[in-house]
Parts: C-alpha cells; sequence; structure tokens
C-alpha cells in the first residue's frame, strides 16, 4: 500500500470520527421531570386552518364548552384531558406523557381514537413549550373531514390544513 | 526489529463537551509500550488531571432547570484514566503516521470527599511520531474519547441537590465523546532483536487479513455485578480481528446473543 493510500486512510478515519462524535444525536444528561409542568392547561386557540381560503376556519373551542375543557398534566406523568360539546355530555380522553426542555408529547391510551378525531386531534399529539412560562403551542399540518365535524361544512370534502393549538397553565388562586 | 519496549511520558489538553461536565484542562501521564515489529505497539496507558466542574453547561434544561443547575457548586475533579491502547504505524521511516484505539476505566474523584465513580471509555485516534535520534521519538496525536456517565451521581452529593432545588431524577446517564489533544516523548528502553521476532511481526498492516471466528459458550458474572450469574450463549459471536503474523492475531468479538441459564 503507497503513502497516499495511508494519508487517505487517515483522513477518512479522521473525519468518520469528527462525524461520529458531532452527528451523533446527542442525549441530553438533564432531564425534565413530569412534575415540572404538572398542572391544569386551558385552551385559548384550538384552530383548524384550511389552505384553502374559501372555506371558513374550523374554531373548536367555539363548539367546547371552556369551563369543561383542559388538559391536565400530573407529576406522575399522565394526561387527563376534560371536553365537552355544546349540548353533549361531559368527556375524557386519558393517556401518558413525556417531557423534555422544547416539548410535551401526549399518547393516549388505546380506544380514544374516535374521540381523538371528534377533536382533530391524534395520539401522539406533541404541545412545544414556549419561551414563556407555562404556555403550550402546536402547529400540526394534517388533512380534516371537516364535514364529519360540523354540519356547517356538509358537502366539503377532506381538506389540508394547520391545527393550531395554545394552552395557557392555570394559576392557582391565592389562598385567602 | 523484533519486540521493543518503550516509555512515553505526555501531557493532554482535554476538550470537554459541554455535556461532560467539565472544563477543558491538561492531563498528565505516559504509556509503556511493548513494540512487536515495526508496526504495532501495545500500551499500558495512565493519565491524571485535575478539573473543575461546568454544570451550568449541561443540555436539556428547560428555562426553569437551567437558572437552578447554575446555582450547583463548582467542584474541582481529580481523574485517573487507566487502560490498554493499541497504535498501528502505517509507514515505516522518520515521520510516522499512526492510528491508535484502546479502551479502560476512568475514575472521577471529586474533591470533598464525595465518591470516586467509574466509567469504562472507548478511544479512537491518530496521530505522527518523528524520530529525532535512535531512541527518542516526539509525537502528537488527536483522538475522541467517549464515556458514559451521570453527573448527578458523578459530581454533586444530595445537599448541593437540595440547595438548587433539584433531584436526582433530573440527571441522567449519558455518552459523551470528547476530543483529546496528546504531545509527548517516546523513549526506547530496549527489546529483542532476532530472526524469529522478525518473522512474527513483521507483517506490513496493508497485509493483514480480516479473521471470522463464529464460537459459542457460557459466560459467568461476578454476583457483584447483579446480573444472572450464568449466561449461555444462545446464538453465536463473530470475532473480527486481524491476522499480524503467522501466529498472532488481534480480534475483537461483537453480537451474540444470550439467555438466562439459571
Amino acid at each position: 500500500m503507497k503513502p497516499r493510500s495511508y494519508a487517505l486512510g487517515v483522513s477518512a478515519l479522521l473525519l468518520s470520527l469528527a462525524l461520529l462524535s458531532s452527528g451523533c444525536q446527542k442525549e441530553n444528561p438533564v432531564q425534565v421531570l413530569p412534575e415540572d409542568v404538572a398542572g391544569t392547561y386551558d385552551f385559548t386557540h384550538f384552530i383548524f386552518i384550511p389552505d384553502a381560503a374559501a372555506i371558513a376556519p374550523a374554531n373548536v373551542l367555539d363548539t367546547l364548552v371552556a369551563e369543561n375543557t383542559n388538559l391536565r398534566l400530573t407529576a406522575s406523568g399522565q394526561f387527563v384531558l376534560s371536553y365537552q360539546f355544546v349540548n353533549g355530555p361531559e368527556s375524557l380522553i386519558a393517556g401518558t406523557f413525556e417531557v423534555d426542555e422544547r416539548r410535551i408529547t401526549l399518547r393516549a391510551y388505546p380506544g380514544a381514537e374516535a374521540q381523538l378525531t371528534s377533536l382533530l386531534l391524534d395520539s401522539p399529539l406533541v404541545l412545544n413549550r414556549t419561551d414563556v412560562e407555562g404556555v403550550l403551542e402546536a402547529s400540526i399540518r394534517k388533512t380534516v373531514d371537516l364535514a364529519a365535524f360540523s354540519n356547517r361544512y356538509r358537502g366539503v370534502p377532506p381538506v389540508q390544513g394547520t391545527l393550531r393549538l395554545r394552552l395557557v397553565l392555570r394559576l392557582n388562586a391565592p389562598a385567602p | 526489529m523484533g519486540v521493543s519496549y518503550t516509555f512515553s511520558p505526555s501531557v493532554e489538553y482535554s476538550r470537554f463537551e459541554k455535556n461532560a461536565g467539565l472544563k477543558d484542562s491538561y492531563a498528565f501521564g505516559g504509556t509503556m509500550g511493548l513494540g512487536l515489529g515495526r508496526y504495532v505497539e501495545l500500551k499500558v496507558l495512565g493519565l491524571i488531571g485535575q478539573y473543575d466542574t461546568r454544570l451550568g453547561q449541561l443540555g436539556g434544561a428547560d428555562s426553569t432547570l437551567a437558572p437552578r443547575l447554575r446555582q450547583l457548586p463548582t467542584r474541582s475533579v481529580r481523574t485517573e484514566r487507566w487502560g490498554l491502547a493499541l497504535q498501528v504505524n502505517l509507514l515505516p521511516g522518520p515521520i510516522v503516521p499512526y492510528l491508535t484505539a484502546g479502551t479502560g476505566l476512568l475514575r472521577f474523584r471529586p474533591e470533598d470527599d464525595l465518591r470516586a465513580s467509574e466509567s469504562v471509555y472507548l478511544m479512537g485516534g491518530g496521530g505522527l511520531m518523528f524520530t529525532v535520534a535512535s531512541r527518542y521519538a516526539i509525537f502528537a496525536q488527536v483522538e475522541n474519547l467517549a464515556y458514559r456517565y451521570n453527573p448527578g451521581a458523578a459530581f454533586l452529593r444530595g445537599e448541593d441537590l437540595n440547595r438548587a432545588n433539584l433531584q436526582p431524577a433530573n440527571f441522567r446517564q449519558v455518552l459523551v465523546t470528547n476530543w483529546m489533544g496528546r504531545a509527548g516523548m517516546r523513549l526506547y528502553l530496549g527489546g529483542i532483536t532476532s530472526e524469529v521476532e522478525e518473522g512474527l511481526f513483521s507483517q506490513h498492516p496493508a497485509n493483514w487479513r480480516p479473521v471470522i471466528d463464529p464460537f459459542v459458550g457460557q459466560l459467568r458474572f461476578n454476583r457483584a455485578l447483579d446480573f444472572p450469574s450464568s449466561q449461555r450463549m444462545g446464538g453465536f459471536y463473530l470475532g473480527l480481528g486481524l491476522a499480524l503474523g503467522p501466529t498472532l492475531n488481534l480480534r475483537a468479538s461483537t453480537g451474540g446473543r444470550s439467555t438466562r441459564a439459571d
């Protein structure tokens, strides 16, 4: 083997090492715990905006009873999404969640697919943590059958658009 | 050239990644080497360093954890690195490029009587060696040092965490990879030169051939390790190595499946 081949070999090895070192997905040694984000979050935005400007946005919040609609994250890593459609019964979707410094990922227990679809949601649902403490947001590209969501969209085929969510941590009332 | 013995005192500049939780600094030590011909050297390595912790930049903290991390104390940590390394010289002559790889134990000894912790490390890199006289050479090398550790367990005590309003669960074990630059002098201490050794170790690296060895076996762990004391290999292992000469092979095994026997 010629010296030039060796030089190339050494360069390739060092380059591989460098790529391995810098390219590997790094784990973080510090982890946010579920209890750090535990609490009750209220929806302030819950709207699906179709790409087609001719179709009106579907404001999911308008169809829900606000005081009975919230997301509760527990310190043990479980969530309960409570909701109530206007003139409908109160309902719950439960599951587990994971948290890191950037996002909270909710995974519903099996069997909640239909309920999630009624809310235009999927599992897993990823909520981004914002710079403002206690505020979660999501902007999800998806195709939605609006006709199944509301009679208002009767005859409209499934359309692509963006589902926007914003949740704000409910502050505990100060003790009297 | 047959078998030779070398001693290489060296100084190492350690450039730690931020998740290693240590500030860059120097370590000192060296290697004792057993040269097998002109292309291969087996080394026993020892390096001792003194570093300050840098825990405020650990990754994974959100806006509430970051200020708490910055409240953690800076602590001096003595590191001891003991291991084995293989060096393969790529060219004969006065300027020798080489590759090196090794493994060993990295021990952290934080001040304030914290318990020492240990991690197994893997190292790989390359360098250049310049012969300055018949028995002396100087070298400079760059290597990547990888190990797994938990910063909370290695560098902190319970009261540090309490004071910063953190918990042990806020830290986890991760893999960190760090770049090290090392320079030193290689002293030739002596050796044996005979036709036999020349024949054994004179294979040029270009002539090495890969070897694949399937094998099966039984593994017994010490009970202190808290593994099943005896495990039978349910699959097979592949040994992949290099035949350096007619009688000497280097092997590294990988893969394999095992089933619990008791």
